[in-house]
């Protein structure tokens, strides 16, 4: 690879090369000062770009706009719960640790309550894209962070 | 003895992943083994660190670590992970493609297996045992050191 | 401590609108900088993140948590500020030649880095050319000042790019690539550091 093949290539974020194009890249930026020079100035100019915007924006005065949105939102919209008392009853699992309250619910109903969890979620997971659980006989529950996924297993119905 | 329960598969599919071509590069995988106790002073060693706030959404309070597996994996080959007490976790790369890997995760004393896709850098949580006087095991997964 | 994202979502759900201002206000500066940096209008940034938090309320319900949260609402700016940037010249493509590499020589490489050093810290060179930021970007075409901006300040990436703007996933590299370019021409010359090979018009 040399650099007019790879100059445009630099800036590019995880995952979007090829791992071909990532290895020829990588290969040509080891021995090429100009490239890496390239590199630095990216990085320089994304810094610069970010700041200057960021500043600008925190120079504007933006105390009305929050009003302004809040003005364009009918009183209508505020009545909003999710459907019934299994909406509120997800609302409550959600707000308070989830495994805590399903540990103190009978299984079934944690089962259950999974399910209505997972039948809201539409689209992929924010560091997860994908998470099939299978689980006999114990709940399993899917917390979706954005460190990634955490998969938690209800209480066993044996004895302890 | 088995439960009184009869057998229930609770499958869960939480959504397809978009098509893509897998590649059979092997990831590079951290795999730890934590246990996860609901008693005792709030805390994590420093080296669960980067779990801070993964750990702090279970209602598990104080955490210890119990083990690690460092492994180069290949897809379909699976990887054994004994848990302390003689239970073991199997860890199988499924496929991995740029910004994502699949993990298949069998925990037979938890009667459960999961399949998840991350991008590299996430973290898989995962309890692999049923909470037993107050604490449970855990891996995690880390695809990408 | 402070609610997250998505307890702020969760309550706006439930019926709190105290949480949904505070949501707004949380992410207001940074929405707005996006959209300054897409349209260049001050009056038309600030009507862009309202718009973007109405937006944002209509469709609360699709949020799930936190990160989600934030990818959400990089994608709703992104897709508003293209929205009025088109609306508001309908007619006027201006990017449809794509800069010929002859034209834009490129200062040697390393120029701005060297010059800004490596210290991160606020330096007057720094502080001057940040400040002449939106000028600079105001030179640029507009889809290519659109995908600088959309991919430096949120990480949209390729993809995302391609499809939000309906071109090919090659035209938005190749975009990128001269609007780096430019800006890095452009604001040489603002600090006038000696570019051989000049820069570009």
């Amino acid at each position: 690879m040399r650099c007019a093949g790879a100059a445009p290539l630099l800036g590019s974020l995880p995952g979007e090369l090829d791992p071909t194009e990532e290895a020829l890249l990588r290969a040509h930026l080891s021995t090429c000062p100009s490239c890496q020079a390239r590199q630095a100035d990216l990085q320089a100019l994304s810094g610069l770009l970010q700041e200057g915007l960021l500043v600008e924006a925190a120079r504007r005065d933006l105390s009305g706009l929050a009003d302004g949105v809040m003005a364009r939102i009918p009183a209508s919209a505020w009545r909003g719960a999710p459907a019934g008392p299994l909406g509120r009853l997800l609302s409550f699992l959600r707000r308070h640790r989830i495994l805590a309250a399903a540990s103190a619910l009978a299984p079934a109903l944690a089962a259950l309550a999974l399910y209505l969890y997972i039948g809201r979620t539409a689209g992929p997971g924010p560091a997860g894209l994908a998470v099939e659980v299978t689980s006999e006989d114990l709940a399993a529950i899917v917390l979706e962070t954005s460190d990634g996924p955490v998969i938690l297993v209800g209480e066993s119905s044996e004895g302890t | 003895m088995r439960s009184i329960w009869t057998a229930a598969w609770v499958a869960v599919v939480v959504l397809a992943c978009s098509p893509a071509r897998a590649a059979d590069a092997p990831v590079q995988a951290r795999i730890r083994v934590l246990q996860g106790f609901r008693q005792g002073t709030p805390g994590l060693p420093p080296g669960l660190d980067d779990l801070r706030a993964q750990l702090s959404s279970t209602a598990y309070v104080r955490w210890e670590q119990a083990g690690e597996v460092q492994s180069a994996m290949q897809p379909k080959k699976p990887v054994s992970v004994p848990l302390p007490g003689g239970e073991s976790v199997t860890v199988t790369l499924v496929e991995s493609r740029p910004g994502a890997a699949t993990f298949e995760v069998s925990a037979p004393a938890s009667r459960t297996q999961s399949r998840v896709t991350v991008a590299p850098g996430k973290r898989i949580v995962q309890q692999v045992t049923p909470e037993r006087g107050g604490s449970a095991w855990f891996v995690t997964i880390k695809a990408g050191g | 401590m402070a609610p997250t994202d998505i307890e702020l979502v969760e309550r706006a759900r439930n019926g709190e609108p105290e949480a949904f201002r505070d949501l707004v206000v949380r992410h207001q500066r940074r929405v707005y900088a996006v959209a300054l940096g897409i349209v260049k209008d001050r009056d038309l940034a600030w009507d862009v993140a309202q718009e973007v938090f109405v937006r944002v309320h209509q469709h609360l319900s699709e949020c799930r948590d936190g990160a989600a949260f934030m990818t959400w609402l990089r994608r709703i700016t992104a897709r508003v500020a293209i929205d009025v940037l088109r609306k508001e010249r309908p007619s006027r493509r201006n990017d449809v030649a794509d800069v010929p590499e002859a034209v834009l020589r490129e200062a040697a490489p390393g120029v701005l880095a060297t010059a800004l050093g490596t210290d991160p810290q606020e330096t007057v060179l720094r502080r001057e050319l940040s400040g002449r930021l939106t000028e600079a970007l105001g030179q640029l075409p507009e889809t290519h000042r659109a995908i600088l901006v959309l991919r430096e300040m949120d990480g949209l990436s390729y993809e995302e790019l391609a499809e939000r703007l309906s071109i090919p996933k090659g035209t938005v590299m190749s975009r990128l690539f001269h609007a780096r370019k430019k800006m890095q021409v452009l604001l040489a010359g603002y600090a006038g550091i000696d570019a051989p090979g000049g820069g570009a018009p």
